[in-house]
Protein backbone atom coordinates (compact mmCIF):
# COMPACT_ATOMS: atom_id res chain seq x y z
CA UNK A 1 0.00 0.00 0.00
CA UNK A 2 1.48 3.52 -0.89
CA UNK A 3 1.00 6.70 0.83
CA UNK A 4 -2.01 8.06 -0.88
CA UNK A 5 -3.73 4.74 -0.31
CA UNK A 6 -2.98 4.90 3.23
CA UNK A 7 -4.39 8.92 3.57
CA UNK A 8 -7.41 7.18 1.43
CA UNK A 9 -7.97 4.32 3.72
CA UNK A 10 -7.60 6.49 6.74
CA UNK A 11 -10.17 9.11 5.40
CA UNK A 12 -12.51 6.55 4.55
CA UNK A 13 -12.13 5.05 8.53
CA UNK A 14 -12.26 8.72 9.93
CA UNK A 15 -15.43 9.44 7.97
CA UNK A 16 -17.11 6.20 9.21
CA UNK A 17 -15.92 6.84 13.41
CA UNK A 18 -17.74 10.19 12.79
CA UNK A 19 -20.71 9.71 14.55
CA UNK A 20 -19.39 7.29 16.99
CA UNK A 21 -17.31 10.52 18.27
CA UNK A 22 -20.24 13.16 17.84
CA UNK A 23 -22.37 10.59 20.44
CA UNK A 24 -19.58 10.18 22.69
CA UNK A 25 -18.92 5.97 22.13
CA UNK A 26 -15.61 6.05 20.24
CA UNK A 27 -12.72 4.66 21.94
CA UNK A 28 -9.78 6.81 23.21
CA UNK A 29 -7.72 5.19 20.01
CA UNK A 30 -10.40 6.18 17.64
CA UNK A 31 -11.15 9.96 19.32
CA UNK A 32 -6.86 10.61 19.05
CA UNK A 33 -7.05 9.35 15.49
CA UNK A 34 -10.79 11.34 14.07
CA UNK A 35 -8.60 14.29 15.70
CA UNK A 36 -5.95 13.76 14.38
CA UNK A 37 -7.26 13.72 10.98
CA UNK A 38 -9.78 16.54 11.30
CA UNK A 39 -6.93 18.84 11.44
CA UNK A 40 -5.29 18.28 8.27
CA UNK A 41 -9.10 17.64 6.08
CA UNK A 42 -11.79 20.12 5.31
CA UNK A 43 -14.36 17.28 4.63
CA UNK A 44 -14.38 15.23 7.59
CA UNK A 45 -14.40 18.53 9.88
CA UNK A 46 -17.41 19.77 7.97
CA UNK A 47 -18.83 16.36 7.82
CA UNK A 48 -18.18 16.17 11.97
CA UNK A 49 -20.21 19.81 12.40
CA UNK A 50 -23.09 18.15 10.23
CA UNK A 51 -23.46 15.36 12.30
CA UNK A 52 -22.98 16.93 15.33
CA UNK A 53 -25.94 19.65 14.33
CA UNK A 54 -28.08 16.55 13.94
CA UNK A 55 -27.29 14.81 16.39
CA UNK A 56 -28.15 18.11 18.70
CA UNK A 57 -31.19 18.67 16.90
CA UNK A 58 -32.54 14.89 17.82
CA UNK A 59 -31.05 14.31 21.44
CA UNK A 60 -32.78 18.19 22.25
CA UNK A 61 -36.22 17.04 24.04
CA UNK A 62 -38.99 18.92 22.27
CA UNK A 63 -40.78 20.16 25.48
CA UNK A 64 -39.57 20.18 29.05
CA UNK A 65 -40.89 17.44 31.30
CA UNK A 66 -44.52 18.02 32.88
CA UNK A 67 -46.75 16.50 34.99
CA UNK A 68 -48.80 15.10 32.56
CA UNK A 69 -45.97 12.77 31.38
CA UNK A 70 -46.05 11.35 34.86
CA UNK A 71 -49.97 11.03 34.52
CA UNK A 72 -49.66 9.37 31.68
CA UNK A 73 -46.63 7.16 32.79
CA UNK A 74 -48.20 6.02 36.23
CA UNK A 75 -51.85 5.23 33.94
CA UNK A 76 -50.05 3.16 31.50
CA UNK A 77 -48.20 1.47 34.18
CA UNK A 78 -51.31 0.70 35.69
CA UNK A 79 -52.43 -0.81 32.51
CA UNK A 80 -49.41 -3.25 32.82
CA UNK A 81 -49.91 -4.09 36.44
CA UNK A 82 -53.58 -5.43 35.50
CA UNK A 83 -52.21 -7.00 32.52
CA UNK A 84 -49.25 -8.48 34.30
CA UNK A 85 -51.66 -9.61 37.57
CA UNK A 86 -54.18 -11.50 35.40
CA UNK A 87 -51.95 -13.40 33.70
CA UNK A 88 -49.48 -13.95 36.88
CA UNK A 89 -52.74 -15.31 38.97
CA UNK A 90 -53.10 -18.59 37.42
CA UNK A 91 -49.89 -19.96 36.99
CA UNK A 92 -47.65 -18.08 39.47
CA UNK A 93 -43.98 -19.23 39.85
CA UNK A 94 -43.44 -21.11 42.88
CA UNK A 95 -41.19 -18.76 44.60
CA UNK A 96 -43.47 -15.74 43.97
CA UNK A 97 -46.53 -17.73 45.59
CA UNK A 98 -44.26 -18.50 48.85
CA UNK A 99 -43.96 -14.23 48.71
CA UNK A 100 -47.54 -13.65 47.95
CA UNK A 101 -48.60 -15.80 50.81
CA UNK A 102 -46.01 -14.10 53.38
CA UNK A 103 -47.08 -10.78 52.32
CA UNK A 104 -50.77 -11.13 51.30
CA UNK A 105 -51.61 -8.20 53.52
CA UNK A 106 -49.20 -5.94 51.63
CA UNK A 107 -50.21 -7.33 48.36
CA UNK A 108 -53.43 -6.57 48.81
CA UNK A 109 -52.87 -3.19 50.21
CA UNK A 110 -51.20 -2.55 47.40
CA UNK A 111 -53.76 -3.68 44.65
CA UNK A 112 -56.04 -1.55 46.67
CA UNK A 113 -54.02 1.44 46.36
CA UNK A 114 -53.63 1.01 42.43
CA UNK A 115 -57.38 0.69 41.90
CA UNK A 116 -57.79 3.94 43.46
CA UNK A 117 -54.49 4.94 41.04
CA UNK A 118 -56.58 3.64 38.06
CA UNK A 119 -59.68 4.84 38.84
CA UNK A 120 -57.95 8.45 39.45
CA UNK A 121 -55.80 8.37 36.72
CA UNK A 122 -57.81 6.79 34.44
CA UNK A 123 -60.21 9.84 34.49
CA UNK A 124 -58.50 12.34 34.71
CA UNK A 125 -55.99 10.72 31.50
CA UNK A 126 -59.92 10.46 29.72
CA UNK A 127 -60.00 14.67 30.10
CA UNK A 128 -57.45 14.36 27.80
CA UNK A 129 -57.21 11.88 25.50
CA UNK A 130 -60.02 10.94 22.68
CA UNK A 131 -61.54 7.43 22.79
CA UNK A 132 -59.05 5.16 20.25
CA UNK A 133 -59.84 2.33 18.20
CA UNK A 134 -58.44 -0.99 19.51
CA UNK A 135 -57.39 0.60 22.60
CA UNK A 136 -58.33 -1.79 25.93
CA UNK A 137 -61.96 -1.84 27.41
CA UNK A 138 -60.87 -1.64 31.03
CA UNK A 139 -61.28 2.07 30.73
CA UNK A 140 -64.97 1.89 32.13
CA UNK A 141 -64.27 3.05 35.84
CA UNK A 142 -66.43 5.78 35.98
CA UNK A 143 -67.58 8.77 33.96
CA UNK A 144 -65.44 11.96 33.01
CA UNK A 145 -68.20 14.18 32.42
CA UNK A 146 -69.55 14.03 35.86
CA UNK A 147 -65.56 14.16 36.93
CA UNK A 148 -65.05 18.13 36.90
CA UNK A 149 -68.24 18.86 38.44
CA UNK A 150 -67.30 16.95 41.55
CA UNK A 151 -64.07 18.37 42.24
CA UNK A 152 -63.90 19.97 45.74
CA UNK A 153 -60.10 20.63 45.64
CA UNK A 154 -57.55 22.65 43.06
CA UNK A 155 -53.98 21.51 43.66
CA UNK A 156 -50.61 21.92 42.08
CA UNK A 157 -47.87 19.09 42.93
CA UNK A 158 -43.96 19.63 42.97
CA UNK A 159 -42.53 17.87 39.89
CA UNK A 160 -40.75 15.71 42.39
CA UNK A 161 -43.81 14.14 43.61
CA UNK A 162 -43.16 10.41 42.61
CA UNK A 163 -46.16 7.80 41.53
CA UNK A 164 -45.69 6.19 44.92
CA UNK A 165 -46.18 9.49 46.71
CA UNK A 166 -49.01 10.45 44.59
CA UNK A 167 -51.29 7.71 45.27
CA UNK A 168 -50.46 7.09 48.54
CA UNK A 169 -51.44 10.40 49.24
CA UNK A 170 -54.64 10.24 47.08
CA UNK A 171 -55.46 7.09 49.45
CA UNK A 172 -54.49 9.04 52.85
CA UNK A 173 -56.39 11.71 51.86
CA UNK A 174 -59.70 9.64 50.29
CA UNK A 175 -59.02 11.86 46.84
CA UNK A 176 -58.67 11.33 43.30
CA UNK A 177 -58.16 12.90 40.71
CA UNK A 178 -61.18 13.89 38.14
CA UNK A 179 -59.94 16.56 35.83
CA UNK A 180 -56.18 18.38 35.10
CA UNK A 181 -53.45 18.94 34.56
CA UNK A 182 -54.83 22.09 32.80
CA UNK A 183 -52.29 24.13 30.98
CA UNK A 184 -51.49 25.74 34.25
CA UNK A 185 -50.36 22.15 35.86
CA UNK A 186 -53.49 22.31 38.10
CA UNK A 187 -55.27 19.28 38.99
CA UNK A 188 -58.74 18.59 39.62
CA UNK A 189 -59.21 16.53 43.01
CA UNK A 190 -62.72 14.94 44.17
CA UNK A 191 -63.43 13.07 46.92
CA UNK A 192 -63.69 9.49 46.23
CA UNK A 193 -67.53 8.26 45.06
CA UNK A 194 -68.55 6.01 47.91
CA UNK A 195 -67.80 8.94 50.62
CA UNK A 196 -70.19 11.41 51.34
CA UNK A 197 -69.27 14.72 50.19
CA UNK A 198 -68.66 16.37 53.80
CA UNK A 199 -65.82 18.70 54.53
CA UNK A 200 -62.79 19.50 51.64
CA UNK A 201 -61.07 20.67 54.80
CA UNK A 202 -59.25 17.53 56.33
CA UNK A 203 -58.39 16.35 52.80
CA UNK A 204 -57.05 19.90 52.29
CA UNK A 205 -54.88 20.12 55.42
CA UNK A 206 -53.56 16.60 54.29
CA UNK A 207 -52.40 17.83 50.73
CA UNK A 208 -51.60 21.30 52.73
CA UNK A 209 -48.84 19.39 54.58
CA UNK A 210 -47.47 17.12 52.04
CA UNK A 211 -44.11 18.16 51.04
CA UNK A 212 -45.12 17.09 47.01
CA UNK A 213 -47.52 19.52 46.93
CA UNK A 214 -47.07 23.05 45.79
CA UNK A 215 -50.39 24.43 46.82
CA UNK A 216 -53.68 22.95 47.22
CA UNK A 217 -56.88 25.60 47.96
CA UNK A 218 -60.86 24.63 47.98
CA UNK A 219 -62.58 25.30 45.14
CA UNK A 220 -65.68 27.37 45.72
CA UNK A 221 -68.64 25.86 44.36
CA UNK A 222 -69.77 28.80 42.70
CA UNK A 223 -66.65 28.72 39.97
CA UNK A 224 -65.95 26.04 37.53
CA UNK A 225 -63.16 23.67 37.79
CA UNK A 226 -60.00 24.04 35.37
CA UNK B 1 -13.50 24.06 13.51
CA UNK B 2 -10.50 22.91 15.33
CA UNK B 3 -9.82 19.34 15.88
CA UNK B 4 -9.54 19.80 20.10
CA UNK B 5 -13.61 20.67 19.53
CA UNK B 6 -14.34 17.35 19.07
CA UNK B 7 -16.75 15.95 21.41
CA UNK B 8 -14.86 13.50 24.16
CA UNK B 9 -16.23 10.38 25.25
CA UNK B 10 -17.64 10.19 28.69
CA UNK B 11 -16.39 7.58 30.21
CA UNK B 12 -17.81 6.29 33.39
CA UNK B 13 -21.36 7.63 32.77
CA UNK B 14 -22.84 4.38 31.09
CA UNK B 15 -20.76 2.11 33.46
CA UNK B 16 -22.93 4.10 36.40
CA UNK B 17 -25.96 4.05 34.41
CA UNK B 18 -25.63 0.33 34.11
CA UNK B 19 -24.92 -0.64 37.65
CA UNK B 20 -27.67 1.15 38.94
CA UNK B 21 -29.88 -0.64 36.30
CA UNK B 22 -28.20 -4.06 36.79
CA UNK B 23 -29.22 -3.23 40.85
CA UNK B 24 -32.98 -2.80 39.95
CA UNK B 25 -32.92 -5.45 37.08
CA UNK B 26 -32.02 -7.86 39.96
CA UNK B 27 -34.56 -6.24 41.98
CA UNK B 28 -37.15 -6.92 39.46
CA UNK B 29 -36.51 -10.62 39.17
CA UNK B 30 -36.97 -11.03 42.59
CA UNK B 31 -40.46 -9.67 42.30
CA UNK B 32 -39.75 -6.44 43.80
CA UNK B 33 -42.36 -3.76 42.12
CA UNK B 34 -41.17 -1.09 43.80
CA UNK B 35 -38.00 -1.64 41.62
CA UNK B 36 -39.84 -2.07 38.40
CA UNK B 37 -41.73 0.90 38.64
CA UNK B 38 -38.42 2.76 38.99
CA UNK B 39 -36.77 1.11 35.98
CA UNK B 40 -40.38 1.74 33.99
CA UNK B 41 -40.28 5.40 34.92
CA UNK B 42 -36.79 6.05 33.96
CA UNK B 43 -37.34 4.53 30.62
CA UNK B 44 -41.35 5.69 29.73
CA UNK B 45 -40.68 8.92 28.47
CA UNK B 46 -37.09 8.23 26.53
CA UNK B 47 -38.51 5.04 25.20
CA UNK B 48 -41.57 6.79 23.90
CA UNK B 49 -39.77 9.58 22.13
CA UNK B 50 -37.34 6.84 20.69
CA UNK B 51 -40.58 4.67 19.26
CA UNK B 52 -42.27 8.54 18.05
CA UNK B 53 -39.72 8.34 15.74
CA UNK B 54 -40.56 4.70 14.24
CA UNK B 55 -44.57 5.53 14.39
CA UNK B 56 -47.27 7.92 14.77
CA UNK B 57 -49.62 6.12 16.94
CA UNK B 58 -49.69 7.19 20.49
CA UNK B 59 -51.63 3.91 21.39
CA UNK B 60 -49.42 1.69 19.39
CA UNK B 61 -46.18 3.33 21.67
CA UNK B 62 -48.10 2.88 24.85
CA UNK B 63 -48.69 -0.92 23.61
CA UNK B 64 -44.75 -1.60 22.35
CA UNK B 65 -44.06 0.33 26.02
CA UNK B 66 -45.91 -1.77 28.11
CA UNK B 67 -45.17 -5.13 25.95
CA UNK B 68 -41.34 -4.37 26.44
CA UNK B 69 -41.87 -4.09 30.19
CA UNK B 70 -43.71 -7.16 30.23
CA UNK B 71 -41.28 -8.85 29.17
CA UNK B 72 -38.69 -7.23 31.68
CA UNK B 73 -40.81 -8.32 34.39
CA UNK B 74 -41.39 -11.93 32.60
CA UNK B 75 -37.37 -12.18 31.81
CA UNK B 76 -35.37 -9.85 33.78
CA UNK B 77 -33.99 -13.38 36.22
CA UNK B 78 -32.53 -14.20 32.52
CA UNK B 79 -30.43 -11.76 32.17
CA UNK B 80 -26.88 -12.39 32.81
CA UNK B 81 -25.11 -9.20 32.03
CA UNK B 82 -23.76 -10.00 28.78
CA UNK B 83 -24.40 -6.59 27.74
CA UNK B 84 -25.60 -3.16 29.32
CA UNK B 85 -29.08 -3.59 30.79
CA UNK B 86 -30.16 -0.79 28.34
CA UNK B 87 -29.10 -2.84 25.71
CA UNK B 88 -30.79 -5.55 26.79
CA UNK B 89 -33.77 -3.31 27.32
CA UNK B 90 -33.44 -1.74 23.80
CA UNK B 91 -33.21 -4.64 22.11
CA UNK B 92 -36.66 -6.41 23.33
CA UNK B 93 -38.40 -2.75 22.80
CA UNK B 94 -37.03 -3.02 18.90
CA UNK B 95 -38.38 -6.41 18.82
CA UNK B 96 -41.77 -5.89 20.29
CA UNK B 97 -42.47 -2.50 17.86
CA UNK B 98 -41.09 -4.50 14.92
CA UNK B 99 -44.78 -6.80 15.89
CA UNK B 100 -46.63 -3.90 16.80
CA UNK B 101 -45.72 -1.83 13.61
CA UNK B 102 -46.49 -5.26 11.80
CA UNK B 103 -50.01 -5.97 13.15
CA UNK B 104 -51.06 -2.83 12.76
CA UNK B 105 -49.66 -2.35 8.46
CA UNK B 106 -47.23 -0.40 7.19
CA UNK B 107 -49.41 2.98 7.45
CA UNK B 108 -48.34 2.87 11.29
CA UNK B 109 -44.46 3.43 10.52
CA UNK B 110 -44.89 7.67 9.95
CA UNK B 111 -42.92 9.21 12.78
CA UNK B 112 -44.59 11.11 15.16
CA UNK B 113 -44.73 14.98 14.32
CA UNK B 114 -43.80 16.55 17.48
CA UNK B 115 -45.90 19.27 18.89
CA UNK B 116 -43.15 21.85 20.45
CA UNK B 117 -44.29 24.21 23.07
CA UNK B 118 -44.42 27.82 21.75
CA UNK B 119 -42.06 29.46 24.27
CA UNK B 120 -41.79 32.89 23.14
CA UNK B 121 -37.65 33.64 22.60
CA UNK B 122 -36.05 33.63 19.15
CA UNK B 123 -33.38 31.75 19.59
CA UNK B 124 -35.31 29.32 21.18
CA UNK B 125 -37.96 29.37 17.99
CA UNK B 126 -35.29 28.71 15.82
CA UNK B 127 -33.96 25.65 17.74
CA UNK B 128 -37.47 24.30 17.63
CA UNK B 129 -37.44 25.21 14.06
CA UNK B 130 -34.39 23.18 13.34
CA UNK B 131 -35.45 20.10 15.28
CA UNK B 132 -38.48 20.10 13.37
CA UNK B 133 -36.90 20.49 10.19
CA UNK B 134 -34.68 17.41 10.99
CA UNK B 135 -37.42 15.46 12.20
CA UNK B 136 -39.02 16.04 8.53
CA UNK B 137 -36.03 14.72 7.28
CA UNK B 138 -36.07 11.62 9.21
CA UNK B 139 -39.36 11.00 8.33
CA UNK B 140 -37.72 10.22 4.28
CA UNK B 141 -35.53 7.45 6.14
CA UNK B 142 -36.26 3.51 6.00
CA UNK B 143 -37.31 2.32 9.24
CA UNK B 144 -33.91 0.36 9.97
CA UNK B 145 -32.08 3.57 9.03
CA UNK B 146 -34.35 5.99 10.96
CA UNK B 147 -34.07 3.67 13.97
CA UNK B 148 -29.76 3.37 13.93
CA UNK B 149 -29.62 6.95 13.69
CA UNK B 150 -31.92 7.49 16.61
CA UNK B 151 -29.89 4.68 18.77
CA UNK B 152 -27.00 6.34 18.06
CA UNK B 153 -28.33 10.35 18.40
CA UNK B 154 -31.25 10.02 20.72
CA UNK B 155 -30.30 6.87 23.25
CA UNK B 156 -26.46 7.51 22.65
CA UNK B 157 -25.38 3.65 21.99
CA UNK B 158 -22.16 2.68 20.41
CA UNK B 159 -22.25 0.95 16.92
CA UNK B 160 -21.92 -2.71 18.57
CA UNK B 161 -24.60 -1.75 21.07
CA UNK B 162 -26.85 -0.94 18.01
CA UNK B 163 -25.88 -4.29 16.23
CA UNK B 164 -26.87 -6.21 19.61
CA UNK B 165 -30.34 -4.38 19.73
CA UNK B 166 -31.65 -4.56 16.38
CA UNK B 167 -30.25 -8.39 15.83
CA UNK B 168 -27.61 -7.25 13.08
CA UNK B 169 -24.12 -7.49 12.34
CA UNK B 170 -21.45 -4.06 12.81
CA UNK B 171 -21.27 -3.57 9.48
CA UNK B 172 -25.16 -3.63 8.60
CA UNK B 173 -25.08 -0.82 11.28
CA UNK B 174 -22.45 0.97 9.65
CA UNK B 175 -23.85 0.57 6.32
CA UNK B 176 -27.29 1.71 7.43
CA UNK B 177 -25.79 4.61 9.36
CA UNK B 178 -23.41 5.72 5.85
CA UNK B 179 -26.72 5.18 4.13
CA UNK B 180 -28.65 7.66 6.27
CA UNK B 181 -25.69 10.09 6.23
CA UNK B 182 -25.77 10.29 2.94
CA UNK B 183 -29.53 10.36 2.84
CA UNK B 184 -29.33 13.07 4.99
CA UNK B 185 -26.79 15.06 3.96
CA UNK B 186 -29.00 15.62 0.50
CA UNK B 187 -32.30 16.37 2.19
CA UNK B 188 -31.03 18.59 5.06
CA UNK B 189 -28.19 20.26 3.04
CA UNK B 190 -28.28 23.80 4.72
CA UNK B 191 -27.38 22.08 8.44
CA UNK B 192 -24.16 21.81 6.65
CA UNK B 193 -24.37 25.60 4.99
CA UNK B 194 -25.65 26.84 8.52
CA UNK B 195 -22.64 25.49 9.29
CA UNK B 196 -20.50 27.39 7.08
CA UNK B 197 -22.98 30.57 7.70
CA UNK B 198 -21.84 30.11 11.18
CA UNK B 199 -18.11 30.16 10.17
CA UNK B 200 -18.38 33.37 8.29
Amino acid sequence: MNQSDDVFSIHRRVWELIPWVVNGRASGEELRMVEEHLASCGDCREEHEFQTRLRAAMSAEPRPESQADGVAAAASLQRLWQRIDGEEEPALPVVRRRASSSFARGLLLAVLIEAVGIVALSAALWTRDSPRPGAPLYRTLSAPAEGASRATIRAVLQPTLTLGELQALLERAQLQIVAGPSDAGVYSLAPQPALAVASAQPALAQLRAHPGVRFAEPIDAARPAP
Amino acid sequence: MRAEAVTPPQPGTKAADNDRELALLRLVAQGDRQAFETLYADYYRRLGRFLARLTQRQELIEEAVNDTFWVVWQKGGEFRGDSLVSTWIMGIAYRCTLKTLRRAGGAATEPLVEEYEDTGTPEVQAQQELRDWVGKGLRHLPLEQRTTLELAYYMGHSCEEIGEIMDCSVGTVKARMFHARVKLRNLLPALGGMTERGKA
